[in-house]
Order: structure tokens, then sequence, then C-alpha cells
């Protein structure tokens, strides 16, 4: 580390926006999203300040007090305190601070400032604090906090200049250190009401739109109406938007393969590349658009504020399987992928609901498994049912030549009759299998009432296979 | 009189939290959350099934509460409805 190099770690109550400051100051891209507990564990970005010094930046869970119970706060106590293993104190303290909520955000500065480290306040979000026509007088509140202080908005480009101007700048001195007790706490509390009524007018607790949502989104018919219809809606669109370019990239690869097959002599090589390497990379490539739809929409979830709502009205009915309403959060990001779900269960308090919660979210069908589930249900469910009439069979991944499609059904149904049909009388292997039509105007794939989808391909050779995709019954 | 008995949309004043057994951490985060006396507080929305948890509006910040965590916080109410 080169003695111009400046330790910076940015500490705050949860969902202030600090790391969306850090990713604005060092151009990083960690999570951020509009719930409390977002970030579940430090991260460090370099930066180099206009004047050449190169800045450390650390980026830490949100904590509401020092008296972590989560593991998450526990991280950021043990890192200003510095118990963190492998992690000097920092050189300097950014308190991030929600101006638009600073009734709770300014106790945990104090409770910052009475480490005695050289910190520097950021207000942060006011240009909400403005929308809502709040004014803060910054000078007076630098003088009373005796420490610098400044306006930024993470979430606007070039929003935290007046940060980076500040740190970049000379370290401020630290006020002295005092001891932690409970009766200095509840003085906090004290000094933060003076704080407030000297510093800043605030026309309105909330804001009028915010209430008036939270009417219906919270009301007990209604909210879990709206919750209802919001879940169908999101797992329907992962298929409904996703099934169109699936179906494009599989089709896609199926003409690559063919056209550059063509080229090729017929035999393993030939084999490899077609069904191989084309089917193959159209299968799993094919489940892009259902894996991308779905990250879209939880986001839009995440930054709309709305998961800890239905974390609340889900609260009851989860407990009475054992978790909590904040089980609701990892959990459905568990959909995406396990692994952030499992990891986000950190901010849960209590040690029982963690685990459980631990325990349940590997459960969800995270999207990258659903190729899996198409390859498992291809090798194991058998293609003959002896109860009914299999129309056709399901295979998931590679290009089946006719007669073995056609030997593991009753009915091979499809869209280009004469492929079919030409098919069915050169390959005698196929005996048995019932051969159904139908026709769709110009369509290159069938769909097959039950919902299966069947796709014929001339092969090199004039060989037809079949594509089929989903479990035909 | 208990936050948790509070009707909807009633507003009151925090009068201090009960610690419900020896070092009752759920207590002391509810005192750094800024449940502290003269504080107004304000029971925003009921939870669907069984009233329960509660959103209690702490200044502009609001919070979900069980019952139980409710519980432990005394108010009083601040007006005659
Ligand atoms: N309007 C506005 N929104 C902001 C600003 N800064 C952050 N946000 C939003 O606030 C939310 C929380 O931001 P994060 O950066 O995830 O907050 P955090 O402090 O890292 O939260 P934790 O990791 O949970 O402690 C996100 O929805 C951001 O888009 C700001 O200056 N103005
Ligand atoms: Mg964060």
């Amino acid at each position: 580390m080169s003695a111009a190099s400046l330790r910076i770690a940015l500490v705050g109550n949860p969902n202030c926006g600090k790391t969306a400051l850090f990713n604005q100051l060092t151009g990083g891209r960690q999570k951020v999203a509009n719930y409390a507990g977002v970030t579940i564990e430090r991260k460090e970005g370099r930066f180099t300040a206009p004047s050449g010094r190169v800045l450390q930046i650390l980026d830490l869970p949100g904590t509401y007090s020092f008296d972590a119970t989560s593991p998450d706060e526990q991280i950021t106590r043990d890192v200003l305190e510095g118990n963190y293993p492998g992690e000097a104190v920092p050189d300097l303290i950014v308190c991030v601070a929600d101006a638009t909520n600073l009734r709770l955000h300014l106790r945990f500065v104090l409770e910052v400032k009475r480490l005695g480290r050289p910190m520097v306040l950021a207000l942060n979000m006011m240009d909400a604090a403005r929308r809502r026509g709040m004014v803060i007088d910054v000078d007076e509140l630098q003088r009373r906090l005796g420490m610098p202080v400044v306006e930024t908005v993470a979430v606007k480009r070039g929003g935290a200049q007046a940060l980076i101007a500040r740190v970049d700048g000379e370290v401020p001195t630290a006020a002295p250190a005092q001891p932690d007790d409970a009766a200095s706490r509840a003085d906090l509390h004290v000094q933060v009401r003076q704080l407030l009524a000297a510093t800043v007018t605030m026309p309105r607790q909330t804001a009028a739109v915010d209430d008036a949502l939270d009417r219906w989104a919270l009301h007990p018919v209604f909210g879990l109406a709206i919750l209802a219809v919001v879940m169908f809606l999101v797992f329907q669109a992962v298929y409904a938007a996703g099934k169109p370019m699936t179906d494009a990239i599989g089709n896609g690869f199926g003409w690559l393969g063919e056209h550059l097959a063509s080229g090729l002599p017929e035999g393993p090589l030939q084999s490899l590349v077609v069904k191989g390497l084309f089917g193959g990379l159209g299968t799993v490539i094919g489940f892009l658009p259902e894996i991308l739809v779905l990250f879209f929409f939880i986001l839009v979830l995440e930054e709309s504020g709305y998961l800890p709502r239905a974390a609340f009205l889900l609260d009851r009915m989860m407990l009475s399987v054992g978790l909590t309403g904040r089980s609701f959060i990892p959990l459905l990001s568990s959909f995406a992928c396990a692994i952030p779900g499992i990891m986000g269960t950190r901010s849960i308090q209590d040690p029982r609901d963690r685990l459980t919660t631990i325990l349940v979210a590997p459960l969800m069908t995270c999207s990258a498994r659903l190729p899996v589930y198409a390859l498992l249900i291809g090798a194991f469910i058998p293609m003959h049912s002896s109860r009914q009439r299999r129309t056709c069979i399901a295979d998931g991944a590679a290009l089946v030549p006719y007669a073995q499609a056609a030997r593991h059904c009753d009915r091979l149904v499809g869209a280009h009759q004469h492929l079919l049909e030409a098919a069915h009388r050169r390959d005698p292997r196929a005996d048995g299998a019932d051969v159904v039509y139908f026709q769709l105007p110009g369509a290159a794939a069938g769909r097959h009432p039950a919902g299966d989808r069947i796709q014929l391909r001339r092969l090199p050779g004039s060989r037809v296979a079949i594509h089929l995709r989903a479990v035909g019954l | 009189m208990r936050l948790s008995e509070l009707p909807k949309g009633a507003a009151a004043v925090v009068d201090r939290v009960d610690d419900a057994h020896d070092a009752d951490l759920i207590a002391q985060r509810l005192r750094d959350l800024g449940f502290v006396e003269g504080e107004p507080v304000r029971v925003v929305a009921l939870g669907p099934l069984g009233a329960d948890p509660l959103l209690v509006q702490i200044g502009s910040t609001r919070f979900a509460l069980r019952r139980s965590e409710a519980a432990r916080i005394s108010v009083c109410v601040e007006t005659a409805p």
C-alpha cells in the first residue's frame, strides 16, 4: 500500500444508498436494490481522485446500530473496530445517511462519531429530499456535528462530486472518542431531536404518493390479490416473453447446424457438429431468454420497493410453515439463482429463521435448472405409457432420427406432412406408429394441441430428424 | 396502552420500550430504531391474517413489527378520539 492511498469505509443504515455511492465512485457494479440488507459482505474498490491520490473504498452492509444482531451487521462493526481479520482500521469513515429519513439515520451517525475517528457525513438522496420540499441547513448541521457534511445523489451521474472533492482534500480531524453505554444511548435520541429541530424543515413526513400506494398494496384483501397477480404475471411473462425467443434461437442453431453439416461428409464428425454442437448449444442457449426475462422482473421488483411489502403481507403465512416474511426476498431471488438467495439470508436476524430459509432456498427452481430438468425428464421418464396413448416423446436435447422417435410414440404429429410421410415410408423400423398431421400455415414448427412441439428437419442425405422439445402426453 | 393495541390510523406517542426478559435484544433494537420517549407513532397497516404483523410509522420510517414485538412498546394516545 502506498503512503498516498487512503482507506475509506462507507457505513450507514440499510438502504441509504451506500452501494449506489460505491458504484458511482469506483465504477463498480455491486448490487443495488430497494430493500434493507442488500449488501451482506464487505466489498472493496479503488478510485483515483482528481489529485492523483488512490482511494480504497470499502462498501459495508447497512446497520442500524453497533449492537449487531445479524451476521452482516457484525461485519460492519468488526471492520470499523479493526477486528476484521486482515483488515486495517479505515483511515476515513464516510457515513451515508438518507436525507429523507434523518431522524433514524442521524442516530447512527452520532453512534459512529463516538468511535472518535475522522469522518465525513454524506447526505444522500438529496433529490428525493428536495422533491419532498425538505430544507436542510448543511452549514449548521456541519457546525453542530463537528464534521464535514456533503450532499450527494448516488443515482445521478456526477452526484458524488461534492463527496469526491471532500475526501480528496485533507482528512478531517476526529472528535474525541466517547464511551458507549446505555445512558448515553438514550441521550443520542435527544441529540438527534435537537439537531433536527435546528437544521431541518420538513413539510410532511412521507410522500403522499407512497401513502396512497401503500393503502392498496398493503390492504388485507386487495394487497394479497395484487401480490398474487404480480407473481402470476412475472412467472407467466417468463414463458410468454421467453418462448418465442427460445424458439427462434433453437431454430437458428438448427438451421446453422444443417447448413454447416451439408458441407461435411456423413459420419461421426457430422453427427457431432449437428447433434452435439449445434443441437446442444441451441437447447442450452435457448433457455437464456427465459432466464433474462426472469432476472429482469426480479430486478424491477427489487428496485420498486415492492419486496418488503410482499414480505409484510406474507409474514403470517410464512410463519405457519416455520419461515418468516423476511424469507420471502431470498426465496424469490432463489428463482433467479439460489446462491445469492442463500447469501441474502444473512440479513435475517433470527438464527433459526436464517437456517430454515437457507435450507429451503435451494428447493426453489432456479432458472438455470430448466435445461437440466428437460434433460432429466428425457432420460428418466419412460417413453411408453401403458395407460395412455403417447402422442409423442420428449427428448429435450438432441435431434432424434425419425425411426427412433416413431418407435417411442403411438402417434406422431407434425406440421410438415410430406416430410413425415416420406420418412415414414422410408424407415421400415418405424412401423406401428400412427402418423397424424396438422398444418400450420407457413409454419416450420407445429404446435400440437397438447402443447408439445415437433420440429422436422431435412438432414443431409434426405433423412428426416425430429426435434422434440417438450414432454408430450 | 401497548402499541399492539393501538387502532389503525390513530396517532400516539411512544412512552417507553419494556424488556420482555433480561438482555432483551429485540427491545434494544426497537430503541435503536427510534422507539424512544416522545416519538410520535402511528399504525399504518395491519397484516392480512390475524392483523399481524403491524406496519408502524415512526418519523418517516416504516417498520413491520410482529404483535409480540409491538407489545413491548408502551404508548400514550395524544388526543381523545
Ligand atoms: N432517489 C434516489 N435514490 C437513491 C439514491 N441513492 C440510492 N438510491 C436508491 O436507494 C436504494 C438503495 O440503494 P443501495 O445502494 O442498495 O443501498 P445500501 O445502503 O447499499 O443498502 P444495504 O446494502 O441494504 O445496506 C436503491 O433503490 C437505489 O436506487 C439517491 O441519491 N437518490
Ligand atoms: Mg448496499
